[in-house]
C-alpha cells in the first residue's frame, strides 16, 4: 500500500508540466540519438550532462530517464529500415526486422518493435517499482564469476541462430572474439594483436565494425541490384498489424521481457546480451523458428521486449546499491552525483519523492515513447521513398560519420571501410556476419570477467563451476546449447537412415 | 574429368575462405611480436596473451573442421559424379554460387574506399560533396540539376547535424581546403 502511495506522489511529480515537458524532450532526443548510427543515446546522455546543472535532481532524472527509454528503442528505427543497428542491442532487430523492411512491411516492422519494445519498457518499470529491494539482494551476489557466465550465455546463444551451420558460426563468432582481443590488455596494460600500429592500441571498436559490415556491404549490395528509380522494397505497403496480429505476439514480448528484466538487472550484461538471448530462445521456443532471418514477426518482437525490459531492470543496482549496470546509468550516476545525491539502500528512506519520480517517469516514458517513436519512424519510413541512389550515398556518408564519431578518429573509419569489404566478402562466401559481430560486443566483456576472476580467486578456473549461480547459468548454457542442437542432429540422423540425404553433405 | 577439374568452381567459394583463415591466424599468432612480449607477462594460467591466443587457436581449429567438412562433401560429391554424371551436384549448389558480384558493387567499394581516404586530405564537406556526386552518376542519375542540388543541400544539412548540433570536429582537409571549409562554416555560421 505504501509502495503504491508513494508511486502517486510520483506520478504527480512526473506530470508536472515543466518535468513532463523536458521528459518528452528527452524522448525525442533519445529516439532521434538511438536512430541515428554513430550518435549513440549514451553520447547524448552525455552531452546533456551538463544541461542538468540548470535543473533540479528529480528533473534532472526525469530528462535524463527519458532520453534513455527512448534511446534503447530508437536504435531499432534504422536497425528495421536500414539494416544499421542505432545501438549494439538493437543488433537482433536487423536479423527479422530487415527482411521484412525487404518486404515493404517496415510500418508493421515498427509497429512490431514499438509496441514490444513499451511492453518491455512497461513491464520493467513496474517490476523496478515493486521488486527493486529483493531484486537488488539478489544482484548482490553476483561476482566476476557470474559475469563471465552471463556473458558466456549470451555468446552460446549463437548457436540457436545459426544451428543449421554451427561449424562456421562459431568460426565466425571467434574471429569476432579475436577482433575484440586487440588492444591494450585492461589487465596488464600490454599490447596485444596491434603490430606496432599505435592507433590499434585503443582496440577495434564493434560500433565501427558493425557499421562497416551490415551498412557498407548492403548499400554496395543494393546499388548492384536496383535501378535507380526503385525503392528498396519495393512498393511500399502502410500496413498496420492490427490489435489480434499484435496480441499474437504476447507470448514472444512476454518471453522477451521476462528475460530482458532478469539479464538487466546485472551489471554489466545489459540490453545487448538481454536482446541476443531473447532471440536464440525465442527461436527454440517458436513454432516458427527455422524460418527465423527472413521478417518473423516473433522474431522482432521478443529481443525487442528484452531490450527495453532491460532498462528498468538496470536501475535497480543503480538506485538500491548505487552500482551502474552500464553506460547509460553510469551517466544516471554521474548526474545524481552532480547533485549531492548518493544511491545506495539509503535512498529509498532519505530520498523516497525522488526515487518513486524516477519510477513513474520510466513508467510514463515508456508509455509516451509509443508516441515518439511512431513519430520518428514515420519520418524514417518515408526515407523508403527515396530512390536507393541517393539513400545508399546518404547512408554510406552516415556509417563513415558513425564510425568516426566513435573516437573523433578517421583510423576507425578506415577499420570500418575495410569491414565494408570483407563484408560484402562474407556475404559472397556465405559467411555469417550475425555471429562475429556478436563476438566484437561480448567478446571483451567476457575476457575482462574471464581474467578478474581469476585475478580475484587465486586462478582457480573451478570457480565459475562451484559458485552455485555462476555454476548455474553455465549448466543453462550447455542445456540451452544441447536443446539447439540435439532435434538438428536427431534430424540429419533420421535422414541418413532413410538414405534421403548425406549428413556430411547437409553439415 | 579429375576431382580439381570438376571441382575448378566449387573449390573457390568453399575452400578459399577456410584456407584463408588457417593462414591468416597462423600468420596472427606467430608474426605479431607483441604476442610474444605479453607472453612474458604472464602470472599464474592465465596472462595477457590467454585470451587471443585462446581465440587464435579456436578459429584454428574451425577453420579447419570447416576445411575438412567441405572437403568431404566435394569428395562425397565427385565420388557420386563419377557414379551417375547426369545427375545435378549438390556440393555444386552451395560453392558455386558464391561467385563474385556485379562489376558495379566492386567499382562502388572502391569509391566508398576512397571517400574515406579522401577525407583527411579534402576534408569532410569536399570528399562529401564529391563522393554524393560520383555515387550518383554511378547509381544511374544523369540529370546535372538534381545531382548539384542532393549534393550541396545534403552535405549542408549533414554539417548542421554533426558540426552545429552534435559539435563532431570533423576533418577539415589539407592547406586550401582546410581554409575554404573555415569559410563555408563561417558563411554558414556553424562556427
Amino acid at each position: 500500500m505504501e509502495t503504491l502511495i508513494n508511486l502517486s506522489h510520483g506520478m504527480l511529480n512526473a506530470f508536472d508540466p515543466l518535468n513532463l515537458g523536458l521528459m518528452l524532450v528527452g524522448l525525442a532526443v533519445g529516439v532521434i540519438a538511438g536512430a541515428l548510427p554513430g550518435i549513440s543515446f549514451v553520447n547524448a546522455m552525455a552531452m546533456a550532462l551538463p544541461f542538468t546543472y540548470l535543473m533540479s535532481p528529480l528533473t534532472a532524472m526525469v530528462f535524463l530517464g527519458g532520453i534513455y527509454a527512448g534511446g534503447v528503442f530508437g536504435g531499432s528505427i534504422s536497425s528495421i529500415l536500414i539494416n544499421i543497428p542505432g545501438t549494439p542491442a538493437s543488433l537482433p532487430s536487423c536479423w527479422d526486422g530487415y527482411p521484412m523492411t525487404k518486404r515493404g512491411e517496415s510500418t508493421r516492422a515498427l509497429t512490431i518493435a514499438i509496441s514490444a519494445s513499451a511492453t518491455g519498457g512497461i513491464a520493467s518499470a513496474l517490476l523496478l517499482t515493486f521488486g527493486a529491494p529483493p531484486f537488488a539482494k539478489f544482484a548482490l551476489t553476483f561476482d566476476q564469476p557470474e559475469f563471465f557466465a552471463a556473458t558466456f550465455l549470451g555468446l552460446v546463444s549463437i548457436i540457436a541462430i545459426a544451428k543449421s551451420a554451427p561449424i562456421v558460426s562459431f568460426l565466425s563468432l571467434f574471429v569476432g572474439m579475436a577482433i575484440g582481443s586487440v588492444g591494450v590488455d585492461s589487465m596488464y596494460g600490454l599490447p596485444r594483436l596491434t603490430f606496432g600500429v599505435p592507433s590499434l592500441q585503443n582496440g577495434i571498436n564493434f560500433v565501427v565494425v558493425m557499421i562497416g559490415l551490415f551498412a557498407l556491404s548492403e548499400v554496395v549490395e543494393m546499388l548492384g541490384k536496383t535501378g535507380h528509380g526503385q525503392a528498396v522494397g519495393g512498393k511500399l505497403k502502410f500496413k498496420m498489424p492490427t490489435f489480434k496480429e499484435l496480441w499474437a505476439l504476447k507470448g514472444s514480448a512476454g518471453r522477451g521481457t521476462a528475460l530482458g528484466c532478469m539479464i538487466g538487472m546485472i551489471p554489466g550484461a545489459g540490453a545487448t546480451v538481454g536482446a541476443v538471448i531473447a532471440y536464440g530462445v525465442e527461436k527454440q521456443v517458436s513454432p516458427r523458428g527455422k524460418e527465423f532471418g527472413t521478417g518473423v514477426e516473433a522474431g522482432l518482437a521478443a529481443p525487442e521486449a528484452a531490450k527495453n525490459a532491460t532498462t528498468g531492470a538496470a536501475m535497480i543496482p543503480l538506485l538500491t546499491l548505487g552500482i551502474p549496470g552500464s553506460a547509460a546509468t553510469a551517466i544516471m550516476l554521474a548526474a545524481m552525483v552532480l547533485h549531492g545525491v548518493n544511491p545506495g539502500p539509503l535512498l529509498f528512506t532519505t530520498q523516497t519523492d525522488m526515487v518513486y519520480t524516477i519510477f513513474a517517469s520510466l513508467l510514463v516514458a515508456n508509455i509516451f515513447m509509443i508516441g515518439a517513436g511512431v513519430l520518428v519512424a514515420r519520418g524514417f519510413s518515408s526515407l523508403m521513398k527515396v530512390p536507393p541512389t541517393i539513400l545508399g550515398a546518404f547512408i554510406v556518408i552516415l556509417s563513415v560519420l558513425g564510425a568516426y564519431g566513435v573516437r573523433n578518429n578517421i583510423f576507425d573509419v578506415y577499420i570500418c571501410l575495410i569491414f565494408g569489404v570483407l563484408g560484402y566478402v562474407m556475404k559472397i562466401v556465405k559467411f555469417p556476419t550475425a555471429p562475429l559481430v556478436l563476438g566484437v560486443i561480448l567478446g571483451p566483456l567476457a575476457e575482462r570477467y574471464f581474467m578478474t576472476s581469476l585475478a580475484n580467486y587465486d586462478n582457480d578456473v573451478t570457480i565459475f563451476f562451484t559458485r552455485p549461480i555462476s555454476g548455474s547459468i553455465l549448466a543453462f548454457a550447455a542445456l540451452f546449447v544441447l536443446w539447439a542442437l540435439v532435434p538438428e542432429i536427431k534430424a540429419k540422423l533420421r535422414k541418413a537412415k532413410a538414405g534421403l540425404d548425406d549428413p556430411i553433405l547437409e553439415a | 574429368m579429375t576431382f580439381f577439374q570438376l571441382h575448378k568452381k566449387t573449390m573457390r567459394g568453399l575452400i578459399a575462405p577456410s584456407l584463408f583463415l588457417i593462414a591468416t591466424t597462423v600468420m596472427l599468432r606467430f608474426v605479431a611480436e607483441d604476442l610474444e612480449t605479453a607472453s612474458s607477462m604472464a602470472r599464474g594460467i592465465a596472462g595477457p596473451i590467454t585470451w587471443p591466443n585462446t581465440m587464435l587457436y579456436l578459429v584454428m581449429f574451425c577453420a579447419a573442421a570447416w576445411l575438412l567438412t567441405d572437403l568431404i562433401k566435394l569428395s562425397l560429391d565427385y565420388r557420386e559424379h563419377q557414379k551417375f554424371p547426369a545427375r545435378p551436384r549438390r556440393a555444386a549448389a552451395t560453392g558455386e554460387s558464391a561467385e563474385g558480384g556485379d562489376l558495379r558493387i566492386w567499382v562502388g567499394l572502391a569509391i566508398v574506399m576512397v571517400y574515406g581516404f579522401l577525407i583527411p586530405v579534402l576534408g569532410f564537406m569536399f570528399s562529401t560533396l564529391l563522393f554524393i556526386a560520383v555515387w550518383m552518376l554511378l547509381g544511374g542519375i544523369r540529370r546535372p540539376l538534381m545531382i548539384s542540388l542532393v549534393s550541396v543541400l545534403g552535405t549542408t544539412v549533414l554539417l548542421y547535424v554533426f558540426v552545429k548540433l552534435a559539435l563532431m570536429p570533423l576533418e577539415r582537409g589539407l592547406g586550401i581546403f582546410d581554409q575554404v571549409t573555415l569559410a563555408v562554416y563561417r558563411f554558414l555560421h556553424l562556427i
